[in-house]
């Protein structure tokens, strides 16, 4: 299953291949056309599958009294899923962190019973067999099992320290590509060390950068208690949405990782323990934060009255209605151009809001449909004749079926999602659409730095800026095709420099394009 | 009977299978359906699930020799029989047919191309062991003629309760029979519909499969043929399929690459013309164009038209119906001589 | 005339400084012309092929694009030791069956650099299970906490097969290699002889040498690792009287460069001994033409077939080559052997003669040429490139035949033991043969 060829073992040694076809084969001296290859027999096949055999046994010996394996009782599972029956393990000191390097060396089941005896102090029980399996197929990734059982509650409970685990896990899970069976990193490398260094400074500029942002966040929070109109209940939730900040953060961070690809594991490891620092600060100021707090129910209550709050706020900032529809209406060629908006290609418009884009569209004969999961929104579009349903985006687009769309669009919505939530819209979107359909999903653009560092909070229920170099990487890497952002309004104004070419750059930094839209195909 | 499933899917190859079983048993021999079970995901596992195919033994049974074995998919038909025939549903379309098309899968896998190899090898070298090969439609046997090289015959069945349906009135809707989803392209219809000079009328008929798609559908003829025009009939009683077809003026069927389809052949012996596609597959076999129904381009302007012909001549509409029920006569459609050719 | 095929080809191109970057680069215009080529590489930039029939396309290995590239017929993949340059590559041929062209059938390096820099440890330590059992285990383990270097494991643990695991079909350049995995693989394992392209490289003049009278110029060229055997030269050359009829010319990067300034000046040769560092290719091929002898010891060898040794012969030069691996079955008359057990006494003796019978060295250098032209074409290694795609359902039928006779055996093991599964093997393994044999030809 893994592999062509095993090691020649002591017990077949010369005679394995007599008679089928012997060294003249492929190999003559002057030969340089290849050599008609001897078939195969089912006598090699035979030898072959008893080597297998001899293999996995002296290998990974199924030990234990109980018999699970090699025994006379037929075992159910493969081998690999058979757990050794319990015997006498000094017992672990579970009070001294865990040295990631000798489990890490350790393979299939008996990695997993490790796991399971470092992390959580016990035996492995049936579930340990799903890991074992998942590993052996590659399904998972060791560091993913790891993870998955010392964030399992019981993990939790056992609360094993284990330097470096998590911000890796984060990373691991937050770029896994689910078609590669094996999480490998290798680096990309062949362009050199120049550019490795290049983009390790860019790594540690991003660091800096994000270090700078939690520091602000954390402040802001401190200012917030005191603030009349937050309370304390909001300062919590502050903080709660810091440590979404980071997780965030630390995606972000795994998702230049990946592309980049050239850092060495030095660096990585490094910048792991920056996070590791990074996220003591954030879970100090998350434990001062809730030492105010006065209940965290109150805060989920009030979140459907805070849907009108919301539409009262984007009267404000948004602008009026058909300088929306007028802005959006650059959009119509490339709905003409993917086809979307027939019967058979319809468009879905997540975050619909008060459904500016569904009405330009059913004006032009367009069909349509918008999903927002802020009620008086829905309701608002009814009202209008407009079909819109009240609903979660990326459960609604879980729901539609596998290329039934010609187009999802989303205006000024992610820069509200979380940011795994963001990817599995990227992923149910490209489920969702037909082939070369498109989507486009506009947001405030951060390389402006006024939009990405005031303008951009202006609205309480952003989460983070989405730069469009990362939501670009970001789709191409969930496999969207010719990814691109779109820039849009710029304010047109301009700075009067006497020097031309700063007066430009500071242009393009203050004044350039406040929006962009991330469009990208279906393959 | 070999055949494979994927567990708890139900669809027209198990009907099909038992509907064989029933006939075989009708012409006095006694029949089993042997299914194994199929699971095409990841594809390394596939040629797993073929070796396990081959090594499943059913030369005899309790002693007794197993007379013959009718091999009706992959990978089921691989298994070994001396006294074995293939009536081929279809082959793993993956590897074939659906192969870098949006419907199929196993390109878009790392080991797709070899796992591909695989199965086209493998197909190509064992279907040839059986006595006689031959498959439900012209389609699937154009499909093996041109990916294995391999010759073989289509043998056609009557659908399930073929004796039951007759021919009667020419009435005022046309039927839209089939489960409702992309594959069958019934939005091809609903915008025909929108687009004819007559109020056409339409029963659609037929469970939905795709809800989203369905609802959009709807929705759709909601609005663009309002007037009750369009009727969801939803899945029926067999009786009331039965009267549907024996009471329409015609039947429209616009699949995209079927291999077969029970529609039309429902259609015909039920004396209706059938309103079909260029690109249906199946239905070509059975249905010429002007003589028995129409095969039009797959857009909803040439469907609009060719509902439009047989809304305003009736009598066209009634004329090609019968030649329909004649040529179901004429091509001997039936299980007698299915069961010559499988038993034979 | 056969329908042309589609090949997927992953490689290193150009400008990347690598000798199968370059051997790529010359293949890719005869490849054209026999087949729709796609090279496929993970390098930000590249030199575009000059060659019909031929695309480049750029590849993430965290997201190969699997429709393209299941597009083709037959997927070759280049693998060498180094891990910068092959180990995206490496990453692809892990998950799809395809032909591993082995450009060192030696790969100890290669891994371990992937576990050391690239956090590959727990899959290079596998690699060693599989491949070399317990005690390639246990050496893995040593080189990890750094008790070993990759250079003391390299020949008893090569981990030549671990480049093999999801391969439907082996390429080794090396004869001995060839018949070495044909013994322990039941993968089909193919031969061809590794090519340079002479257009473009001037047949040697007379007048590009220094006249008679002055010094002889050797040259050492490529990268220029430990197995160079560098200081052996240094060393034959202090020993001898007529050393100052010699001029070492030194092209490339030496991987241990203090050391070699180091012995240089220990043994007083600072003045015969120029190291150039990496040149252009037109300065290189100068460089080399107006050498009189190209000094390319290897020992040990990796199981390469030498790039550097058809450059020299390309140029006409004649060469000093160890008596191993490869180069040992080079023709007599094309090159000069050193024996690795008398290195010094075998580099002193041929530069003597050097000076004393240059003619033989001249007509060495010019049946290499020849030899060039007629063995190592680009055009005979597109050709046997072709072929080996044209074998693609059979090979494509041995991996699957090997995965279900471990994936059987397991299972059969797993139930009824070792005893059972000796009864139960032969029926099985017939089924698996009749299952995976190609179907013949149409």
């Amino acid at each position: 299953m893994n592999e062509g060829t095993r090691p020649r073992l002591p017990s077949d040694a010369p005679a394995d291949r007599a008679g089928s076809g012997n060294a003249s084969n492929g190999a003559g001296a002057s030969a340089s056309q290849p050599m008609p290859v001897p078939d195969l027999q089912a006598s090699d096949l035979v030898v072959e599958m008893i080597r297998t055999a001899l293999d996995d046994r002296t290998v990974a010996p199924p030990s234990g009294s109980g018999g699970a394996a090699g025994g006379t009782m037929p075992s159910l599972g493969p081998p690999t899923s058979t757990f050794p029956a319990a015997r006498p393990e000094t017992r672990r000191d579970m009070s001294t962190p865990l040295d990631l390097g000798p489990l890490m060396a350790r393979q299939g089941a008996d990695f997993v019973r490790h796991v399971y005896l470092e992390l959580l102090g016990r035996e492995p029980d049936d579930h340990a067999s799903f890991y074992a399996a998942a590993l052996q197929e590659g399904r998972l990734s060791k560091l993913e099992i790891l993870g998955g059982v010392r964030f399992s509650d019981e993990g939790k409970a056992a609360g094993r320290a284990v330097p470096g685990l998590k911000p890796r896990f984060l990373l691991t899970r937050a770029y896994r590509v689910p078609v590669l069976g094996r999480a490998l990193r290798i680096g990309t490398a062949a362009a050199g060390l120049p550019a490795t260094l290049r983009h390790l400074q860019r790594m540690e500029q991003a660091f800096s950068a994000a270090e700078a942002r939690m520091a602000g966040l954390a402040a802001a929070s401190g200012e917030e208690r005191r603030a009349r109109m937050d309370g304390e209940a909001e300062a919590a939730a502050r903080a709660n949405k810091m440590e979404r900040a980071l997780t965030a953060l630390v995606s972000e961070t795994a998702s230049r990782l990946d592309e980049r690809g050239k850092l060495t594991d030095d660096a990585v490891v490094s910048l792991a323990d920056k996070l590791d620092a990074l996220e003591a600060t954030v879970a100090e100021a998350a434990k001062r934060a809730a030492a105010h707090a006065a209940g965290g129910e109150a805060a989920a209550a009030a979140d459907n009255s805070l849907d009108a709050l919301y539409m009262a706020f984007e009267d404000k900032f948004r602008g009026a209605r058909e300088l929306i529809k007028e802005r959006q209406a650059v959009y119509l060629p490339l709905l003409e151009e993917c086809g979307a908006g027939t019967l058979a290609r319809p468009v879905l418009d997540v975050g619909c809001g008060r459904g500016e884009w569904l009405e330009l569209l059913r004006d032009r004969d367009l069909v349509a449909r918008g999903v927002d999961l802020n009620e008086a929104m829905v309701e608002f579009c009814r009202g209008m004749g407009l079909d819109a349903v009240a609903g979660d985006a990326v459960e609604h687009l879980g729901a539609v079926p596998a290329g039934s769309l010609g187009a999802v669009t989303g205006f000024h919505i992610i820069e509200h999602l979380p940011f795994k939530v963001f990817v599995r819209l990227l992923d149910e979107a490209l489920r969702a659409l037909a082939p070369g359909g498109a989507i486009v999903f506009e947001t405030p653009n951060p390389d402006n730095v006024l939009v990405g560092s005031r303008n951009f909070y202006l609205d309480p229920t952003h989460r983070n800026p989405m730069p469009s170099d990362m939501t670009v990487m970001i789709a191409e890497a969930r496999g969207f095709d010719r990814a691109h952002p779109r820039p849009l309004h710029p304010t047109g104004q301009s700075f009067n420099a006497e020097d031309k070419a700063l007066g430009e750059r500071l242009d393009g930094l203050f004044y350039g394009p406040q929006d962009y839209a991330l469009v990208a195909w279906k393959p | 009977m070999l055949t494979a499933q994927v567990p708890f899917v139900r669809g027209g190859a198990e009907m099909l299978a038992e509907s064989l079983a029933r006939e075989i048993g009708r012409a006095g021999h006694q029949a089993e359906i042997i299914s194994l079970p199929f699971r095409w995901y990841p594809p390394a596992r596939i040629p797993e699930h073929m070796l396990a195919c081959r090594l499943v033994d059913v030369e005899e049974s309790n002693g007794v020799p197993i007379d013959r074995v009718i091999g009706l998919k992959f990978p089921a038909y691989l298994a070994r029989h001396p006294n074995k025939v293939l009536w081929l549903l279809h082959q793993h379309r993956g590897a074939y047919d659906l192969w870098g098309t949006e419907l199929g899968d196993l390109h878009k896998n790392p080991d797709g191309a070899h796992v591909r190899s695989a199965i086209q090898e493998a197909d190509t070298r064992l279907i040839p062991e059986a006595r006689a090969c031959y498959t439900i439609s012209r389609k699937v046997s154009e499909r093996l003629r041109r990916f294995c090289d391999l010759p073989s015959t289509p043998l056609y069945h009557p659908p399930p309760g073929a004796e039951r349906l007759s021919g009667g009135e020419y009435g005022d809707y046309f039927l839209v029979p089939s489960r409702i989803n992309r594959a069958k392209r019934q939005h091809l219809v609903v915008e025909a519909l929108a687009l004819t000079r007559n109020p056409v009328r339409a029963v659609f008929m037929g469970a939905a499969d795709d809800a989203g798609y369905t609802d959009g559908l709807k929705r759709a003829s909601e609005r663009d043929t309002p007037g009750g025009r369009v009727v969801w009939a939803g899945a029926v009683s067999d009786e009331r399929r039965i009267a549907l077809y024996a009471d329409c003026l015609g039947v429209v069927f616009t699949p995209w690459d079927e291999d077969y389809g029970y529609v039309s052949l429902e259609a015909m012996l039920s004396s209706k013309a059938v309103v079909t596609c260029a690109d249906s597959g199946g239905p070509l076999e059975f249905v010429e164009d002007r003589v028995n129904g129409i095969v039009c381009e797959p857009s909803p302007a040439a469907l609009a038209e060719a509902l439009d012909l047989l809304w305003g001549r009736r009598n066209l509409a009634r004329e090609y119906g019968q030649a329909g029920r004649q040529r179901y006569r004429d091509m001997d459609i039936g299980w007698e001589k299915t069961l010559a050719c499988l038993l034979g | 005339m056969p329908a042309r095929l589609k090949l997927n080809l992953f490689s290193p191109l150009p400008p990347l400084r690598s000798e199968i970057a370059n051997h790529t680069a010359h293949l890719l215009p005869p490849l054209g012309r026999l087949a729709d080529v796609t090279v496929w590489t993970s390098q930000e930039d590249w030199a575009a092929p000059d060659a019909e029939g031929v695309r480049v396309r750029r590849f993430r290995p965290d997201a190969p694009p699997w429709p393209a590239i299941n597009e083709a017929r037959a997927t070759f993949f280049n693998i060498g030791n180094n891990t910068a340059l092959h180990g995206d590559i490496f990453r692809v041929a892990g998950v799809v069956p395809g032909v591993a062209i082995l450009h060192d059938t030696v790969l100890q390096h290669f891994f371990a650099g992937l576990a050391v820099h690239h956090g590959w440890r727990s899959e290079y330590l596998d690699a060693m299970r599989r491949h070399h059992g317990a005690e390639g285990l246990e050496q893995g383990r040593r080189l990890l906490t750094g008790g070993v270097g990759a250079s003391d494991l390299a020949h008893r643990f090569p981990l030549t097969l671990a480049a093999a695991d999801r391969a439907t079909a082996l390429v080794c350049h090396v004869p001995d290699g060839a018949r070495a995995l044909e013994a322990r693989t039941r993968l089909p394992v193919y031969r061809l002889d590794l090519s340079t392209d002479l257009a473009g490289v001037q047949e040697p003049t007379a007048a590009a040498k220094t006249a008679d009278g002055e010094p002889r110029r050797l040259v050492m060229f490529g990268h220029l690792g430990f197995n160079r055997r560098l200081p052996s030269l240094l060393r034959a050359l202090a020993e001898m009287p007529e050393r100052d009829a010699f001029r070492l010319d030194i092209y490339g990067q030496i991987e241990d460069e203090a050391e070699a300034r180091r012995l240089t000046a220990s043994l007083g040769l600072g003045r015969l001994v120029e190291a150039h560092g990496f040149v252009p290719q037109q300065d290189l091929d100068r460089g080399i033409a107006r050498a009189h002898l190209a000094v390319n010891l290897r020992y040990p060898s990796m199981g390469e077939a030498s790039a550097s040794q058809l450059r020299t012969w390309a140029l006409g030069l004649p060469s000093l080559v160890t008596r191993t691996g490869w180069y040992a079955t080079l023709p007599e008359d094309a090159v000069f052997f050193v024996e690795p057990e008398d290195e010094i006494g075998g580099i002193k003796r041929h530069l003597a003669r050097l000076l004393t019978r240059p003619g033989a060295f001249e007509a060495a250098g010019r049946r290499g040429r020849a030899l060039v032209a007629s063995r190592h074409s680009p055009e005979r290694y597109a050709e046997g490139l072709v072929e080996i795609a044209r074998q693609a359902p059979m090979q494509h039928g041995r991996r699957a035949a090997v995965d279900l006779a471990h994936a059987s055996s397991r299972a059969l093991a797993g139930m009824v033991g070792m005893e059972g599964l000796q009864r139960a093997a032969p029926g099985v393994a017939e089924e698996i043969t009749l299952l995976t044999r190609p179907a013949p030809p149409r």
